[in-house]
């Protein structure tokens, strides 16, 4: 069953410009030039239910006004939207009761109450019943291991703390479909890592839908199994994380560490030298190549350490970026 | 249903926490007051006039500081918060969640003036029993009883009004200077300051036409039973087509706005 379905979708932004200087605020003050910006241009796909789907794109791509129409802050500007069957900018009650979006840089909890009084406020608003909201907090509040802060102001809170809040603040009307955008944004490691686990954990055990926006791309490949990709407002790929990898051309690292210096002369005749520091270094080679490039590495050279790996997700997604730059 | 009643109790809780706040303006509210019995006490004694605008000596000084309290009575301030919500993206929450905007603000408003409110008139109530006893005033007790419905009636108005006015901010990027010019008009055109009747008849015939004398003037005089019974149930009637008239261009231009709301931040 498909949670999401887009079709054509565009939306067009109006906005004035202002050149610099008093002269210019004057002349606006007369006429205005308008403009209008094409922020999703044409977006088709669909998403079934139980996957999690990353949605990459650098900045101002089109990502979270794609996101803002899906659970309808935005009215498109074109083109259809189902979510769980509804169309999200009519707003119904009953939809909004099956989702929730969760934005890194926006807060629902109220800074000045203890995270407990704004989960509370959550039970009213959702009309969760008591028992079942009760059963919900504690289960999310013990696996992100803050059930001993529940009751202290939310300013108080360092930022991993928070966020792990907002987080169960969105899951606990138990919803199906989670818009999750910029979810780790400006938390340390260890956060990032607690927050994907329990995602992870979520997505098994719940069967949930995720969209997820993030320029982590540690978090898209622990947890996403899907990429679309955006760029200029238009979908530019739609495929698995595997094949996003393979669009390099099927390209392997091998990492080499070694106990004698490497010489770049000597690496170069096995692959592309991505970087080299004596003792330790970075070859690229054709996915077919590994296994014989490997076998002559370990006769020639003293060996310490050495493993074969994907190229980062990053370099899949620049020369993505760049490549649709050139077509534009 | 249940999640509004839950709001009020916030905000009334809220409003009980900062019940030292509400003392203060109340304590402020003197000065005006003080300022304009003196006034008035210059103006008829120059005049040496039995009565000034169809109003005597007493009845005049009553209205001032009864007009003063109501509009203690009736003072807001969600206009700002809603101002700052539609700018700033704050909206967003309430877009997202099953929970009306309307209702919200409306609960919030209930819950935090309702304390308020109460206390006004019980503090209109001392100063309308010192007028009876000091210049024998005569009051009925069935214009005080429809004067409490006239005065929840412009309660909801003020609401209405000012809800109107907050939604100005989907297509105006500074919005102060507004809500401070019509804060002052609507005191003034509501009879906030003196009766309407000293602006002329003609001038009250058209100010007739608008909402705001069923904020202030209208229930004082139903208060102090200048109007007639068929005149009192007639404008409870207009006030309550007021309320119900501003709901529905509220829902329009809210239904205008939120088409064009930008949804700014994050």
């Amino acid at each position: 069953m498909n949670v999401i379905e887009v079709e054509g979708l565009s939306k067009t932004f109006k906005f004035y410009r202002k050149p610099q200087g008093l002269s210019a605020s004057l002349k606006n003050l007369w006429r205005r030039q308008i403009e209008y910006k094409e922020a999703v241009k044409d977006v088709s796909f669909s998403i079934e239910q139980g996957q999690v789907v990353a949605f990459l794109g650098s900045n101002g791509a089109g990502k979270t006004t794609t996101m803002k129409m899906l659970s309808g802050i935005l009215h498109p500007t074109q083109g259809k939207i189902k979510v769980l069957g509804h169309t999200p900018s009519e707003r119904e009650e009953r939809f909004k009761k099956r989702f929730s979006i969760l934005m890194g840089q926006k807060h629902q909890l109220w800074p000045d109450l203890p995270a407990i009084d704004s989960f509370t406020l959550c039970q009213r608003i959702y009309e969760i019943p008591t028992s079942l909201y009760k059963q919900r907090l504690a289960r999310l509040s013990e696996v992100l291991s803050v059930s001993h802060l529940l009751d202290i102001q939310v300013r108080r809170l360092s930022l991993g703390e928070r966020m792990k809040m907002e987080l169960i603040a969105a899951l606990l009307h138990g919803p199906e479909l989670l818009f999750l955008d910029e979810p780790t944004i400006g938390l340390d490691f260890l956060s990032q890592r607690a927050v994907m686990r329990f995602l992870q954990q979520l997505v098994k055990e719940d069967n949930l839908t995720i969209l997820l926006t993030s320029h982590n791309m540690a978090d898209i490949s622990a947890l996403c199994e899907r990429v679309l990709v955006i760029q200029n407002g238009q979908l530019i790929f739609d495929d698995g994380i595997a094949s996003l990898q393979n669009s390099l051309g099927g390209l392997r690292r091998i990492h080499i560490e070694s106990e004698t210096p490497l010489h770049s002369d000597l690496l170069r005749r096995y692959g592309k030298v991505i970087n080299n520091d004596i003792h330790r270094a970075e070859l690229e080679v054709a996915d077919g190549a590994a296994n014989q490039v490997l076998q002559q590495l370990l006769n020639e050279i003293m060996i310490k350490d050495i493993r074969v790996s994907a190229p980062p997700l990053e370099d899949s997604l620049e020369r993505l970026y760049s490549h649709q730059g050139q077509v534009a | 249903m249940s999640k509004y009643k839950w709001l009020l109790g916030m905000g009334l809780q809220k409003a009980l926490a900062y019940r030292i706040n509400y003392a203060v303006t109340i304590m402020a509210a003197v000065f005006p007051i003080a300022l304009q019995w003196v006034l008035w006490q210059a103006i008829f004694n120059y005049t040496e006039a039995d009565q000034l605008y169809g109003l005597s000596y007493s009845e005049m000084l009553s209205y001032v500081v009864l007009a003063a309290l109501m509009a203690q009575a009736l003072r807001t301030g969600f206009e700002y918060e809603m101002a700052e919500d539609i700018k700033s993206g704050g909206l967003n929450r309430f877009i997202v969640q099953p929970l009306s905007y309307f209702g919200f603000r409306l609960s919030v408003f209930i819950g935090t003036n309702l304390g308020y409110f109460v206390a006004t008139l019980a503090v209109m109530a001392v100063a309308l029993w010192v007028a009876v006893e000091y210049w024998t005033l005569s009051i009925e007790l069935a214009h005080i009883a429809l004067f409490v419905l006239s005065a929840i009636g412009a309660f909801f108005l003020q609401f209405m009004l000012f809800y109107l006015l907050s939604l100005t901010a989907f297509w105006l990027h500074e919005v102060w200077a507004l809500f401070e010019s019509v804060r002052v008009i609507s005191l003034v055109l509501s009879g906030g300051v003196v009766p309407l009747s000293v602006f002329g008849e003609s001038l009250e015939w058209w100010l007739s036409l608008l909402p705001f004398q069923y904020l202030i003037y209208f229930p004082l005089q139903t208060l102090t039973g200048v109007l007639s019974f068929e005149q009192i149930f007639f404008g409870l009637l207009l006030q309550f087509f007021w309320i119900g008239g501003l709901m529905l261009v509220i829902s329009t231009i809210w239904r205008r706005g939120s088409r064009s709301y930008l949804a700014l931040g994050g």
